[in-house]
């Protein structure tokens, strides 16, 4: 059980507030976890920014450092929240109709910088078109895309390509990420969408990385009702699956 | 001049709120609880406040149902800044009134800065 530093009023206060918000501890701790994490993030940004005075060179880097670090805490911290809602079959679902392909080019167009500083190219294809018009959560949707896009390129080190495709099927639509990077030697395969599974390649090349990713992916794809599954080969490459079913308006 | 109340119950995170406000040309009030947070509304009308949830005393959810209550003060623009961010959360808080809910740990400064600036009314 986490021990909170709180004074007993604050205690009384936390858990009448708990049953007033309708959070659970979890909650709560996050809470308690972030308000320092912003703390450091706002101050370390108000000196970066130099307005307080000049810096010099390594003092901006460190501070840099300080402040790239405690964003990784507070992704963390973030990711850790939803594990919790995940596992306690509390993740809603803000449903909306839209276009899959359309959201999936806000991704790739949100990652063009990522992928020229990458020497990375890319292309995108819409199969068995048009696509119907899906029902799902913008926001988690997106994050899975994110997620698998980012994948592809930090397990392509030495640059390469990306084939992104979105297929219309009868019954659902399937989006396809596909890498011609590292990819996921076979020892390392069984644990891919576990919590806090991080392989041989991913500490080569995503050092920081929370193990998550893959796990928070999966549980929004599997509430929408949908499947996600891969294919990889150690030197030749990774493609990551996602399905959506198509539901009658 | 417009004006900015921050009610915040965290010390270094009041500081850092007010010295970028204060920075960009706002006058700024601020309180660590919602009770002064009513008492500086009512003495100087602010143009915005933004508004922790977790508070000593009163929540910022029991604020702003005060605030939206009385004709005077219904019509300042409420930002909540809280480190809760929970979908529920979320819609509690717009629904009593707030204009946006920004999870603290998720914007820089210079983003709170930017998205307060179109809830101000205007002039």
């Amino acid at each position: 059980m986490i021990q909170t530093e709180l004074s007993p009023k604050k205690k009384r206060k936390v858990a009448s507030l708990e049953e007033q918000l309708k959070t659970d501890f979890v909650t709560l701790s996050s809470h308690q976890l972030r308000t320092p994490l912003s703390a450091v993030k706002w101050f370390s940004e108000i000196l970066i920014s130099q307005k307080r005075g000049k810096l010099n060179r390594k003092q901006l880097d460190y501070l840099k450092e300080v402040h790239r670090s405690n964003e990784r805490a507070i992704a963390l911290v973030n990711d850790l929240l939803q594990v919790s809602r995940v596992e306690k079959g509390k993740l809603h679902l803000d449903l909306v109709r839209l276009d899959i392909a359309e959201l999936f080019e806000e991704v790739i167009n949100t990652n063009k910088l990522t992928l020229s500083a990458n020497k990375m190219t890319y292309h995108f294809e819409i199969v068995n078109g048009p696509l119907p018009a899906l029902e799902v959560d913008k926001a988690k949707v997106k994050r899975v895309m994110q997620n698998l896009f980012l994948n592809a390129i930090k397990y392509s080190p030495n640059g390469g390509h990306i084939d992104v495709v979105v297929k219309r099927t009868q019954k659902e639509v399937v989006c396809s990420i596909s890498d011609s990077g590292l990819g996921i030697p076979i020892d390392q395969q069984d644990g891919i969408f576990q919590k806090f599974y991080r392989g041989g390649n991913a500490a080569k090349v995503q050092p920081d990385g929370t193990g998550l990713g893959l796990f928070i992916a999966k549980s929004f794809v599997e509430a929408h009702k949908g499947k996600i599954w891969f294919e990889s080969e150690e030197g030749r490459g990774t493609s990551f699956y996602f399905s959506l079913p198509i539901k009658a308006k | 001049m417009r004006s900015i109340l921050i009610i915040e119950d965290d010390p270094t995170i009041q500081k850092a709120l007010s010295e970028v406000m204060l920075s960009e040309g706002y006058k700024v009030y601020t309180s660590f609880e919602a009770d002064g947070g009513l008492e500086k509304v009512a003495n100087n009308k602010p143009d915005l406040i933004l508004l922790d949830l977790i508070l000593p005393g009163k929540s910022g959810f029991e604020f702003l149902k005060e605030i939206k209550n009385s004709p005077s003060t219904s019509s300042i623009p409420v930002v909540i800044l809280s480190n809760l961010g929970d979908e529920d959360e979320v819609r509690q808080g717009l629904k009593l009134g707030a204009v946006d809910f920004l999870v603290k740990a998720d914007y820089d400064l210079n983003e709170v800065v930017k998205i307060i600036k179109k809830y101000f009314p205007k002039k």
